[in-house]
């Protein structure tokens, strides 16, 4: 690959020629704010906050869709350019809900004087993405004190269909990065655009409601929202407050490993560094009365699996689709109806650990299974839209985002905490056959190949990291032409 | 084979655009109603969250029924000076509607369009896509007469 | 004593636009013979050095250069496009060409074809303009039937009520059957253009002037009006001015002889106030910068456009401040959305300019608005939005009495905001 030499901010840097001016600066060090940038999914230059003034040019060009060129000399903090940019925040904020920074937008404060202590006790910012928003960060940076607008028009409903997922179409700035998940990565395609120009909008599917869009509640938007736009629906309020109403009640919660990653980035901390018997400790000191870790209910809801795909093997020929998640089941059920009686379900480990917990676990412990909350605490809205269908054996399954804000509003500090073991699920973990577990544990973005070994004979599986992932599987299978025995997604 | 079948598919053979074929079906009802939506998008194999995305980018397409008669009269700067503000008013006060209203009977929908190409004479009006040109506010009494 | 000089309509109101026959009687398709005889190479030679035939939409692209970029791309497929999504306000030119002498346009496009390989032609006509929509169809069976198309597909593509469009990307954007958004540029749609493929987009005009530069020659074209933008443009006359109509003038006739000459002057004893050329997209022009030439770079050197060549003549009986609402409107109506500061921004701007025009702005208002103008012109992501605010504030500084008269200090509207809610 042909490199080039470029300046950036009096730097010289040499980068490949397909390189856009945000690479070049980072490699220099450099760095260049963004808000609507994902990389490799969404470059489209809409927000304009990764403005900057290219020697030569006589408009500001934006650095992650821009490639650079020989010789080409950029200036990435000019006034001129700093001004822009918070211009640009400015005119976000003023069509934007003020669910934060209220003491900015009423004038009492400026953003030099916020005291970080001081605004996690102040619960006037409610937004549930206060402190992890993007936007909101770069309205400190760029001192957003005053907004020279008023919002124009009528407030938008909130969207809450779905029960788990919600949308504030308020709080959209259409970086277009949920459209961009539902429809490439997801390729669901419930959300895309409405209108033109200021009266632009991200809506579901003809402008309905979620419920009545493809949604699938995979929540793939929620990850990639730089603000409060889209959510998981808050429910930890509820569950304390339930937890602690009646005495009589026991509550157990679950601990998922795939809380780890966000939660950690949530508190600050390396994922190695989230040690989960504070939280464990925490949990109890907040109310709740036993703390499981999840290796016991993963082991049992696997080996349902395997037990159900041992016998499908045996009395059914062609592909086989396994899976445990709400939403992929959705997805098939619109998209793949005709490979319905292929699909191998098994209980997710939320579902299998409020099964059990209300089962034989209340049973040793001589309690009642109407006397329990189950309580989860898992990666994503999945697990809280599966939580929320009738028929669910768990009360509340809470996302990362929830559980940060819910230790920051109990004041639980895991630094202070010392670590508790955590309780026993099961007197004897159940076994998962080893020859089974690469397609287990085998974790990719959109899809991997997984070769088994079962009773000596070699097994072709994939599995499928992303609902994209999964139908470029199932139009295989559709075609009849897929070389896998079992597709995990 | 239904009429909304029936123009898609002409519009299609035809090796006619998306947008031509959303125009030919608009005709039908006088706005594209959501079978007719789910229709083209089908035909021309695309999600229909894709087809409303591009669907309702354009002025000229409309998602709601709308008076027998639609009158635009053009806002921009030619026809502004030419007195296109006076001419709104004298429409607002004939039918008894505001701009971008319809009256109570559906039988007019009053409505601004932007530059139509026609500033040779303007203020320029349309009716119901038929050009009408030199429409001073003194004019529309008899416009309006020549309609009923 | 300034006369036209039709090239480009040479055939308006002598030929009946339904008659192919008619056309090529009054001398239609000799050049694309004279073409398709001779070398690509040595035809884009030709367009080169007709002293650059700039392009006619208002961008004054070198033609020459966009097709030789598209010929010497390599590929299967080529395109060539015509942008017949005429929307600036006050231009009609293009109308008047589709409506009179389709013809013309096609033979423009089949030299092009010729020269960068392309074999299919897309004209994407503007949804409003019927019955131009129509005769294009009509041309095209006819040149069809006479075997002059020489392989090339034609389609016409009807537009949807959007002035972005005519943006060359946003209009491919549109022709692929989507939203029309801008693309980032580059690439350049000569390398990457409709379906990925190499594309030439070029104004109906251009098109309608290269058969009588190929017939005739670079050399005759190249003595015709400005050197840096030589041969004739089309001008559009709309407002307070008594000849309402289009003129063809060499490109060194200046902008008093198309008002004062050709168009008349200004009707009812008014004076004149100002005169847009280029339409909503540019800024004003006073009495005093009336001897300038309308070649495209003069124009630029004076701080004005030529841009589509729409002249709309103002007289003094107006405030500039309804004139500049008109504008404000328009842009917010007409941005695509896409990009922050043309959403925000030009609902903004629409909605000070209305305080501003009905009396109930500050001068921090007009503040704003300057601030937010030149922010527009430096952040936004394609040439719409860069221009917006262009024709707001030059008004500021060539009419600062329209402003004066209606813009009160702070206190003022506190004190007026009090009484009111008396």
């Amino acid at each position: 690959m042909k490199h080039v030499s470029v300046v950036i901010n009096g730097k010289a840097v040499s980068v490949p020629q397909d390189s856009t001016i945000l690479d070049a600066a980072e490699a220099v060090g450099v760095r260049i704010p963004t808000l609507c940038y994902l990389k490799g999914k969404n470059a489209i230059a809409n927000c304009r906050i990764c403005l900057v003034d290219v020697k030569g040019q006589g408009t500001f060009q934006p650095s992650c869709a821009t490639m650079v060129c020989e010789g080409m000399e950029v200036q990435t903090d000019t006034e001129a350019v700093r001004e822009a940019r918070k211009l640009s925040l400015e005119l976000i904020l003023s069509s934007h809900s003020w669910d934060c920074h209220h003491c900015l937008r009423i004038g009492n404060y400026e953003v030099a004087e916020l005291e970080k202590e001081l605004c996690d006790f102040c619960f006037f910012c409610d937004c549930v993405k206060d402190g992890n928003c993007e936007l909101q960060a770069l309205a400190e940076e760029y001192n957003v004190n005053r907004l020279p607008f008023d919002w124009a028009g009528d407030p938008y409903p909130l969207d809450d269909s779905t029960g788990a997922l919600v949308r504030n179409p308020n709080k959209c700035i259409k970086c277009r990065r949920c459209i961009s998940a539902c429809t490439n990565e997801q390729t669901v395609n419930a959300l895309g655009l409405q209108d033109r120009g200021s009266r632009l909008q991200v809506v579901p599917t003809m402008g309905k409601s979620l419920q009545d869009s493809p949604c699938v509640v995979c929540g793939k938007c929620i990850e990639v929202c730089p603000t409060g736009a889209i959510y998981a629906k808050e429910q930890y309020d509820e569950m304390l407050y339930d937890i602690r109403l009646d005495g009589t009640k026991t509550s157990v919660a679950l601990i998922s490993r795939a809380l780890r990653p966000e939660l950690a980035r949530l508190l600050g901390l390396e994922p190695e560094e989230l040690d989960y018997g504070k939280l464990a400790t925490g949990l109890h000191k907040i109310g709740i009365d036993y703390v499981v870790t999840d290796e016991d209910a993963a082991a049992k809801a696997q080996s349902i699996a395997v037990e159900k795909l041992t016998d499908a093997l045996d009395t059914q020929p062609g592909t086989l689709i396994l899976s445990d998640r709400g939403p992929v089941i959705r997805f098939l059920k619109q998209e793949f109806s005709d490979l319905a009686d292929r699909l191998v379900t098994y209980p997710s480990t939320e579902q299998q650990f409020g099964a059990d917990a209300r089962g034989q676990w209340a049973k040793s412990k001589g309690l009642e299974p109407e006397d329990l909350y189950t309580i989860t605490l898992s990666g994503d809205c999945s697990c809280k839209s599966e939580a929320m269908e009738p028929g669910s054996t768990v009360n509340f399954a809470l996302t990362p985002t929830e559980v940060s804000r819910m230790m920051n509003k109990t004041a639980m500090g895991l630094e202070l905490l010392p670590a508790e073991d955590c309780t026993v699920l099961y007197p004897q973990r159940p076994q998962v056959a080893l020859a089974w577990k690469p397609l287990f544990e085998q974790e990719c973005t959109e899809t991997a190949e997984v070769r088994l070994e079962l009773n000596g004979k070699p097994v072709q599986a994939a599995v499928a990291g992303s609902l994209g992932g999964a139908r470029k599987l199932l139009d295989q299978v559709r075609a009849n032409a897929s070389p896998y025995r079992v597709i995990r997604i | 084979m239904s009429t909304l079948t029936q123009t898609i598919k002409a519009v299609k053979s035809g090796d006619g655009s998306l947008l031509d074929a959303m125009l030919a079906v608009q005709d039908i009802d006088g706005y594209l109603t959501e079978q007719a939506l789910e229709e083209i998008a089908q035909t021309y194999g695309m999600p229909l969250t894709q087809l409303y995305e591009t669907a309702t980018f354009y002025s000229m397409l409309r998602f709601a029924p709308v008076g027998k008669i639609v009158i635009q009269v053009c806002r921009n700067a030619p026809c502004h000076v030419a007195g296109a503000g006076e001419t709104v008013a004298a429409f607002e006060q004939a039918l008894g509607i505001p701009i971008g209203g319809t009256t109570k009977d559906s039988a007019f929908t009053l409505e601004y369009t932007e530059c139509i190409g026609q500033c040779q004479a303007s203020p320029s009006v349309l009716v119901n896509g038929v050009l009408h040109t030199g429409v001073t506010a003194d004019k529309v009494p008899a416009l309006l007469k020549a309609l009923a | 004593m300034v006369m036209e000089m039709r090239i480009t309509l040479r055939n308006v109101g002598k030929i009946d636009p339904r008659s192919i026959d008619d056309y090529i009687q009054a001398g239609g398709y000799k050049a694309l013979e004279k073409a398709r005889g001779t070398d690509p190479a040595v035809l884009i030679e030709e367009v080169e050095r007709s002293g650059r035939l700039r392009g006619r939409g208002g961008a004054g692209f070198n033609t020459g250069l966009k097709w030789r970029s598209a010929m010497e791309a390599p590929a299967g497929q080529k395109y060539v496009i015509c942008n017949a999504d005429e929307g600036e306000p006050g231009t009609y030119k293009d109308r008047i060409i589709l409506e009179n002498d389709p013809h013309s346009i096609l033979e423009g496009m089949l030299i092009c074809a010729y020269v960068v390989g392309a074999t299919e032609g897309y004209i994407y006509c503007r949804g409003e303009y019927r019955e131009a929509n129509e005769i294009l169809k009509l041309a095209i069976k006819q040149a069809e039937k006479k075997d002059l198309t020489g392989g090339v597909r034609f389609h016409v593509a009807s537009g949807a009520g959007s002035y972005v469009c005519g943006e060359e990307t946003a209009l491919i954007e549109s022709l692929e059957g989507k939203r029309g958004e801008p693309r980032v540029k580059p690439p350049y749609p000569t390398v990457e253009g409709f379906r990925g493929m190499p594309t030439v987009v070029n104004n109906v005009e251009t098109f309608a002037t290269i058969p009588s530069i190929v017939e005739k020659g670079a050399e005759w074209f190249k003595g015709i009006g400005m050197p840096g933008y030589p041969g004739t443009k089309i001008f559009s006359l709309s407002g307070d001015v008594v000849n309402k109509t289009f003129f063809e003038v060499p490109t060194d006739t200046t902008l008093r002889d198309i008002v004062y000459g050709l168009g008349g002057g200004i009707p009812n004893g008014r004076r004149l106030k100002a005169v847009q050329v280029g339409g909503s997209s540019c800024g004003f022009l006073t009495s005093d910068m009336l001897d300038t030439p309308i070649d495209y770079d003069s124009m630029a050197q004076r701080g004005a456009a030529l841009g589509s060549g729409s002249v709309l003549v103002i007289d003094d009986s107006h405030s500039i401040l309804g004139i500049l609402l008109s504008i404000a409107r328009f842009f917010e109506h007409e941005s695509c959305g896409k990009c922050v500061p043309c959403r925000e921004g030009s609902m903004r701007m629409a909605e000070l300019m209305d305080k501003i025009a009905g009396g109930n702005a500050t001068w921090k208002d007009l503040d704003m608005v300057k601030s937010l103008a030149g922010y527009m012109q430096k952040s936004c992501f394609c040439p719409l939005g860069q221009s917006a605010s262009v024709a707001i504030s030059g008004a500021i500084d060539l009419y600062p009495d329209d402003f004066a008269s209606v813009l009160k200090s702070e206190e003022v509207r506190n004190c007026e905001a009090c009484q009111r809610s008396y």
